[in-house]
Formats: structure tokens, sequence, C-alpha cells
């Protein structure tokens, strides 16, 4: 057996084009995700009535699920559900290209990928930050209060950059299996990385060479990064004169200074 | 006319304040003016109640019964909203508190930008000239943890002066320092006392208390036992408790009976 490389270059901007997508959906789910997730976990963790049990609620939910299912949640019952609510009583499709009055929306599987991603993925960053929140040091928020900062500037400027930094590292971890998780479109039609490799590993009977090439992009890109996330935070030690464990101990009022 | 008189320069009245947690009273009827300038002492054993009462003037506590009431020194009017009276209380913790992710500066800067709404520029400005003040200017760009403890709580009483405050609560400033740079932190805060900035400080340092304080005030058990200027307070205590309490705080320190000479 023979590795065909050949059929593997041939078939580079089908591939990049699939992992064009794979990234965008990442970085929109990313970043759509911890911002829901951050508001979500403020919310819970001021304890605003009825929100924050609506937020807990909703995040069990979402994370008791399997990400198959709500994608396909959204693309086949959320539009039956919207249609029950128009006059006309027909589905409103989200992912299908036409409105009860026969129009084409410019909405299509992709818009169901992006909002089922966000809305999936900011329940588990909720917890991530929900986790951090607490484990901030009382005195942060006191400090933050005894300025007179109004409460979304104590988030906001105090707590939420220090979680965040805490956090990197299980944020970095959560948005790699996101990224892997992409993967799952195909059952919306949708070509991802994974997909369109597929898609002509089994047209042209190159099964291994397509899987291994995808297998040995999805490592670099992960390894990638992971270190990007490890520099950024070894730079943020760097402030520290007495290291990093020292700066996180600091940073949960563990430690003396 | 006298009384008219006083009650306008009156910055802090507290009256009948009660707090209690569950079936523990710790504030038992707590009554306390402060005029402008004035600088108070506030001493008391462990679990007296002394924290909770400063806690409770800008709103880190909440109470069960009494009146707080915080006048704004630059305008002369009585604060209502609780954010308001944040802004004009400043407050240094025993813990620092600085925000371990801004520089020095950008810890000092922070209130100002945020709550006064003051320029980038100008707030840098009075910075520095606070950090200057506290003689740590040279520490400006560094994070809070490459610094000492002196100097990080240096840099939280610049901090919460950044704000231009009308009174500071100073809730036992020094008792997390290393015994060698309490000093430091306690001459910057007689050199606020000189200065007549308006202070109400929680502490165990009597030396202090004797050399600035306008009245010292013993709580136990969640009720001012005793109330004087540090004169009679140190040498004649009316209250068996005050003598018994100097008794246990002075022992071991005879220095600080005679107060902050070399200060």
């Amino acid at each position: 057996m023979s590795f065909d490389f050949a059929a593997v270059v041939s078939a580079t901007p089908y591939l990049l084009q699939g992992l064009l997508f794979s990234v965008e959906l990442t970085l929109v789910a990313m970043i759509g995700g911890m911002l829901l997730g951050t508001f979500m976990a403020i919310i819970r963790h001021m304890g605003v009535p009825v929100a924050a049990e609506a937020v807990r609620a909703y995040v069990t939910l979402m994370r008791s699920i399997p990400l198959i299912l709500v994608l396909f949640w959204f693309f086949f019952l959320v539009p039956l559900l919207l249609g029950h609510l128009t006059p006309t009583g027909h589905s409103i499709p989200l992912g299908g290209h036409l409105t009860p009055t026969g129009h084409s929306i410019p909405l299509g599987p992709r818009f169901t990928a992006f909002i089922t991603f966000t809305l999936f993925e900011s329940a588990y960053y909720a917890e991530i930050v929900r986790a951090g929140l607490k484990a901030i040091d009382k005195g942060q928020y006191e400090g933050a209060k005894a300025l007179g900062l109004s409460t979304s500037s104590m988030y906001w400027s105090v707590v939420v950059p220090q979680v965040l930094r805490a956090t990197a590292p299980i944020i970095v971890s959560q948005t790699i299996i996101l990224f892997q998780d992409t993967a799952l479109v195909y059952v919306l039609s949708l070509t991802d990385f994974l997909g369109a490799a597929a898609k002509i590993a089994q047209r042209d009977s190159k099964l291994v060479e397509f899987y291994s090439t995808v297998a040995v992009v999805y490592l670099l890109i992960c390894s990638i990064g992971s270190e990007l996330s490890e520099r950024f935070r070894k730079k943020q030690g760097q402030r520290s004169s007495n290291g990093r464990l020292e700066r996180a101990k600091r940073m949960f009022g563990l430690a003396r200074p | 006319m006298d009384d008219a008189f006083s009650t306008q320069n009156e910055i802090l009245q507290i009256e009948g304040l009660e707090q209690s947690y569950g079936a523990i009273s710790v504030l038992k009827g707590i009554d306390l003016r402060v005029k402008k300038g004035e600088r108070i002492v506030i001493c008391g054993p462990s679990g007296s109640g002394k924290s909770t009462l400063i806690r409770c003037i800008n709103g880190l506590e909440t109470f069960k019964s009494g009146t707080i009431h915080v006048t704004d020194v630059h305008h002369g009017e009585r604060l209502r909203q609780l954010k308001d009276i944040r802004r004009e209380v400043g407050m240094v913790f025993q813990s620092f508190n600085l925000f371990p992710h801004l520089s020095v500066v950008e810890n000092c800067m922070l209130g100002p930008v945020k709550v006064r709404g003051a320029k980038k520029t100008e707030a840098r400005e009075r910075a520095l000239y606070f950090l200057n003040k506290v003689r740590v200017l040279d520490q400006a760009k560094k994070y809070p943890g490459q610094l000492s403890g002196g100097q990080q709580q240096r840099v939280a009483i610049a901090r919460a002066l950044c704000m231009q405050p009308s009174i500071m609560l100073f809730d036992e400033p020094t008792s997390a320092l290393d015994p060698e740079v309490v000093q430091e932190v306690l001459a910057t805060m007689v050199g606020l006392a000189k200065e007549g900035m308006t202070m109400i400080c929680v502490t165990h340092e009597m030396g202090f208390a004797r050399e600035v304080a306008d009245r010292v005030i013993l709580i136990d058990g969640g009720k001012i036992v005793e109330e004087a200027a540090p004169a009679q307070f140190f040498d004649t205590p009316r209250h068996e408790r005050t003598r018994a309490f100097l008794g246990r705080v002075l022992r071991g320190h005879p220095e600080t009976d005679r107060g902050l000479a070399h200060s």
C-alpha cells in the first residue's frame, strides 16, 4: 500500500474551504459563547431573582443533551414551533430557504450552526466563568465597591479580567473540544474540514491519506492553540517576580504578599 | 448657635446602629458623630464589632436598625444614595485589596475614570501626584504583586485618595504587615492626618492613636465603652474594661505607649 499525497494536494482548495468553515464556526461560537456565558455566569453569581434560576435550568439542560441532538432540535423542531406561532401555521425553516409566504430568506443551515453552537457552548463557558467568579477573593469585590464602582464596572473592569486569566487553561481546552465538535455540522449537510476530507476520500477511495492528513492538521491546530495560550500565560506570569504559582495564589487570596 | 454650627460641620452621623447575625448581636446601638477634620481611632478586642461598624458606613455590611448619614464635604450636602456615599468615603483594607491585573497607576486611575468621569490624562496626573505623596511613585508602572506589603498598602491609600474622598476609613491597615514595614504605613497615615483629612481608623497601633487621634473609642461587645481624648483615654481611663484592654494591648509594646517619636 502506498500513500498517494497527490490526491490530497489536488483536493487542498476544497479542504481549505472546509477548514475555513470549521475555524469560522469555532471563532463565532467561542466569542459569542464566552460573551453570553460570562453574562449568564454573572447573573447566577449575583443571584438575580428568577433570571438566576432560569440560567441554571438552561445550563443544566444544555449540558445534559448531546450536541447533535441540540443541532437537530434547532434545525427541525424550532422552525416547527415558530410556525405554530404564526397565523399560517406553517413551519418556519430556520435552516431552510423559504418563509411561509414563499419568499426566500438569507438564513441557511450555516445560521443554524452558528446559533446552535453559540448557545450550546455558552452553557459550558458559563460554568467555567462561574467557578472563576466564586474563586476570586472577596476582597476584590469589596475593593471595587469601596471605590464606588458600579456593579457592571466591578465585574467588567475588576473581576472578569482576573477570572479569564485564572480560567484560561480550562477555556482553551473547552475551545479545543468545540473545534473538534464542529465536525458534527455534517448532520445539517454543511461541509466542515473533516466532512470535506471524508467526501473526497470516499470519492477517490483514498481513506488512509485523507484521514491521516485530517488527523495531523487537527493535531497541529490544537497544539498551536495550547502553545499560544501557554505563552500568553507565561507573559502574564512575568509580571510577578515570584512566579506564576505565587501569582495564582495571590489572585485567590491564598498567599500573603 | 454653637450647637447648630457643630452639626453643620459634621461629616458623619451614626445613631442607634444595631446589627446582628442570627442570634448573635454584633452592634448594640452605636452613636457616633464625626466633624470635618476629626481623627477618630477605634480599638477593641477582636469580635467586638469595630470592623463591622466602619464597614456599615460605606455599605459593605448591612445593618438592622439605626441611621448613618454621610455629608459631602465638598458641597455640604447630605448623601442619600449608596453610590454617592461610596464615592465620598475612601477605604483602606487590612488585606490591601489592590487589583492584581492592573498596574499601580491603573489601580489609582480606575475609580476617578469610572466613577467620577475623569479624563484619563487628568486621572493619571492625579494618580501620580498621590503616588508621589505616599512615596511609591517609582513603582507606578509595576503590578501590585511585585511590591512589598508596605508599598502595597501605601498604594491602596493613594488609590483611595485619588477619589478625593470626604472621609477616609482604615480597617486595621497594618495588621497584615510585617513589623518592619508597619512604620512606613503609619507615617503615611500621620502625614494624611496632619493635612486635615477626616479619618476613622480601626487599629491596635496605640502609638498612632496617641499621636494623631482627636478621640479614641473603645468598642467592646458591640457598644462604645469609652470615648475620650487620647491623653485621658490612655492615662486616666474611666472604665475598668478600658484599663484591662490597654493592659493587654500595651504589654510587650512599651515603646508604643510613648508615641511615634521617630515617624
